[in-house]
């Protein structure tokens, strides 16, 4: 098992990605020199700012547009030189807008997936059926397959569309924003749906997505579109880790949060606020969090004060220390509340008081 | 994907075989109900008119036998046939034009009489037909064949296509382009009407039937053309029902799944063109048939795969022109006859509604 010899199922090599010249229009590169690889098997995020160039590339990687130079390799093949049937059975897309089909079932939206390895007319074989099925299960919509598609949700809907990738039977599957319509639930359906048909069909799924938390917890790589024209490739963590997220995405009053993973806006925290919470698991977590919302910074060490909480719902506190008024409630509506009315006057004055 | 292989051969037969079967035994009946109706109005239209022929006559006639009376055989084949097979030919071409043409507009409303292709085909007949008569320009050309002015009409009707595309790929609002298309057509028939103020009165008969449609002018050797273009034309579309099906995704889809867009669009749109232009040719402008067709057979299969619709909507299409020609004058019971539009209206009108209302045309936009 070494992940460097195996041979990449999608890979870029030296590619120029943009737009070539046209009428009254000079030839445009959004992103130069960009080299990535995706392996089989390998659950691969595309993130970067609006702009940056992400669409651009995803094309480029699925041949809707070629390269201006470079080239991309689907199985160790050029993709300029491989027909559109060949490119089909091989690399599948999923896109960010809704389709309306009118009246189809799912199963024959899924089945038209079928289509790079069939004769003009159109007949099915078994292979083609049992392909259709597998797929139908891997994306956890055959019981829907009976049900016309325009009835379904847009999570549900979506997850069709993915079955009909997977129907083609790609190395490579590309999803361009898949989450983008979806509430939270569905999101974290369709991520978990997406980590397991990496093992179950052992193909390389790259897509985009604004989700940074997604992006950091759920996928091998991460290729990181920054707003400079260069694409960065590597493991989530090393990414976070060496601050190219932070770079990329953090802008004024926002910073990139470790434990959380994902951009913060700055917490407009007053100076000297401190305390120390005192607590059990996610008693002590929403603690902090009311903390912080509270503008107060929460610490692990001796401060003087401390927030004990207890477990329970709603949740009770006690506030307590040499610098504070004793105080105590319950709920963490009152304990923010209590906590605002501190940092009015400041720490100093308080000792006075 | 071997992971849940097991799974999936249960489920498959679990629950696969008694659905597909009863899906499979309903498209076959419906598919033998609109052949018998097609065949019944095609034996209704040859024994009906101002000489009233015995079904029994004429069903002998058609399969060869000998009959008695040799003037039933001269109205039954000489008298009635040509019309009868050309209503079938048109109502299937409109109706398969008009599905192809609802597919790549993204357009429920789309058809060849809506979006004013009739009228271009018309158009283009027209200039040909009274162009040799004296307006000038085309007078040189001496011999006007029959096959000249078919293909004026299919020009004329290319070029309707071609702008109506144009503009439908611009705008995406079906309502915008079913207003775009009418008024295509209006301008397409105020040219026709400018050529006919400025030509000779004699050369007017030609042109009579152009506008209101009719089949009842058809005689066996403009069929043998309607009959083979239409069979060819008919029988390639076959090969454009999968690729159109993708086309229903829209064209990244399309394209993702190897179907070469831009050709199917060009195959498709040139197969209408010959479709349309050659019905408008012979029959004149049939109007409804190829926008109330293609929605009943989809209602009735309850899908839009076109390997079944294609060939049903073809049926209907068929079904209903017969119809329509039945009640416009078909049945003798009149000396006049009706043109076919004002019967084709009845169905054609109500389904435009029904789609419009439904708020399918607002939702594919």
């Amino acid at each position: 098992m070494t992940p460097v010899s195996e041979p990449a199922a999608l890979q870029a090599v030296a590619v120029t990605a943009g737009y070539p010249r046209r009428r009254r229009h000079p030839a445009v590169s959004v992103l130069e020199d960009v080299h990535l690889a995706a392996r089989p098997g390998e659950l691969i995020t595309l993130i970067g700012p609006n702009g940056a160039g992400k669409s651009t590339l995803l094309r480029t990687l699925v041949g809707a547009q070629p390269p201006l130079a470079g080239h991309v390799l689907l199985d160790g093949r050029d993709l300029a030189t491989l027909s559109a049937r060949e490119r089909a059975r091989r690399l599948a897309v999923v896109l960010t807008e809704p389709v309306d089909v009118g009246q189809m079932s799912v199963e024959a939206v899924v089945a038209l997936g079928r289509m790079p390895y069939r004769s003009w007319i159109g007949r099915g074989t078994g292979d083609d059926r049992l392909a259709v099925d597998r797929a139908l299960v891997d994306a956890g919509v055959d019981e829907l397959r009976h049900r016309p598609l325009t009835d379904l949700s847009d999570g549900e809907r979506q997850r069709v569309m993915v079955a009909r990738a997977l129907a083609q039977e790609p190395a490579v599957l590309v999803l361009d924003e898949p989450t983008a319509f979806l509430d939270v639930a569905r999101r974290i359906e369709l991520a978990a749906m997406l980590s397991r048909l990496t093992a179950a069909t052992g193909a390389a799924i790259v897509l985009s997505t604004h989700d940074l938390g997604f992006a950091l917890r759920r996928s091998d790589q991460v290729w990181l579109v920054g707003g400079d024209g260069s694409v960065t490739a590597g493991a989530p963590e090393d990414l976070a880790h060496g601050e190219a997220i932070a770079r990329t995405f953090a802008g004024e009053n926002m910073s990139f949060d470790d434990a959380a993973a994902t951009i913060v806006v700055a917490d407009d925290t007053a100076p000297g606020a401190t305390v120390q919470v005192v607590g059990d698991g996610r008693a002590r977590q929403w603690a902090e969090h009311a903390v912080r919302r509270a503008g107060w910074t929460p610490v692990a060490g001796e401060c003087g004060r401390v927030l004990r909480v207890e477990p329970g719902t709603p949740c009770r506190w006690r506030v307590e220390g040499t610098r504070v008024p004793h105080a105590a409630g319950i709920s963490f509506d009152s304990l923010v509340t209590h906590l605002r009315g501190q940092v009015a006057p400041r720490p100093e004055d308080s000792r006075t008081a | 994907m071997s992971v849940s292989g097991t799974d999936v051969e249960d489920v498959v037969r679990r629950t696969a075989p008694a659905v597909s079967r009863r899906r499979v035994g309903y498209v076959t009946a419906l598919f033998a109900v609109l052949v018998l109706l097609s065949l019944g109005a095609v034996v209704v239209l040859l024994a009906q008119g101002s000489i009233a022929v015995p079904i029994g006559d004429v069903v002998g006639v058609l399969t060869g036998q000998d009959v008695d009376s040799a003037v039933h055989r001269t109205i039954v084949l000489d008298a009635r046939l040509p019309k009868v097979v050309a209503g079938l030919l048109a109502g299937a071409a409109l109706a398969v034009g008009g599905a192809q043409m609802q597919t790549l507009f993204r357009n429920p409303l789309a058809d060849p009489f809506v979006l004013g292709v009739s009228s271009g085909a018309i158009l283009g007949a027209a200039i040909v037909i009274l162009g040799t008569s004296g307006v000038g320009w085309l007078s040189g050309l001496g011999v006007v064949s029959q096959l000249g002015v078919t293909g004026a009409a299919v020009a004329g009707a290319a070029g309707v296509l071609l702008i109506a595309l144009g503009i439908a790929r611009r705008v995406g609002d079906p309502v915008v382009v079913l207003v775009v298309g009418v008024m295509l057509g209006y301008l397409a028939g105020a040219v026709v009407d400018m050529l006919v103020y400025y030509t000779d009165p004699d050369r007017l008969q030609a042109l009579a039937t152009f506008t209101r449609g009719s089949v009842r002018n058809v005689t066996w050797n403009e069929l043998q053309v309607i009959a083979v273009s239409c069979a060819v034309v008919l029988g390639l579309s076959v090969f454009l029902a999968q690729p159109l099906n993708a086309l229903l995704l829209g064209d990244r889809y399309a394209g993702s799944l190897g179907v070469n867009v831009r050709r199917v669009r060009f195959l498709s749109l040139a197969g209408v063109a010959v479709l349309s232009g050659i019905t408008t040719a012979y029959c004149g402008a049939i109007g409804f048939v190829g926008l109330a067709a293609p929605h009943l057979a989809r209602g009735l299969l309850r899908t839009a795969d076109h390997r079944l619709v294609l060939p049903a909507s073809a049926l209907i299409g068929a079904v209903i022109v017969l119809v329509a020609e039945y009640v416009a004058g078909g049945n003798g019971l009149t000396r006049t006859s009706l043109p076919l539009n004002s019967v084709t209206a009845f169905v054609g009108a109500p389904v435009i509604l029904w789609v419009l209302l439904s708020g399918r045309a607002r939702r594919s936009a």
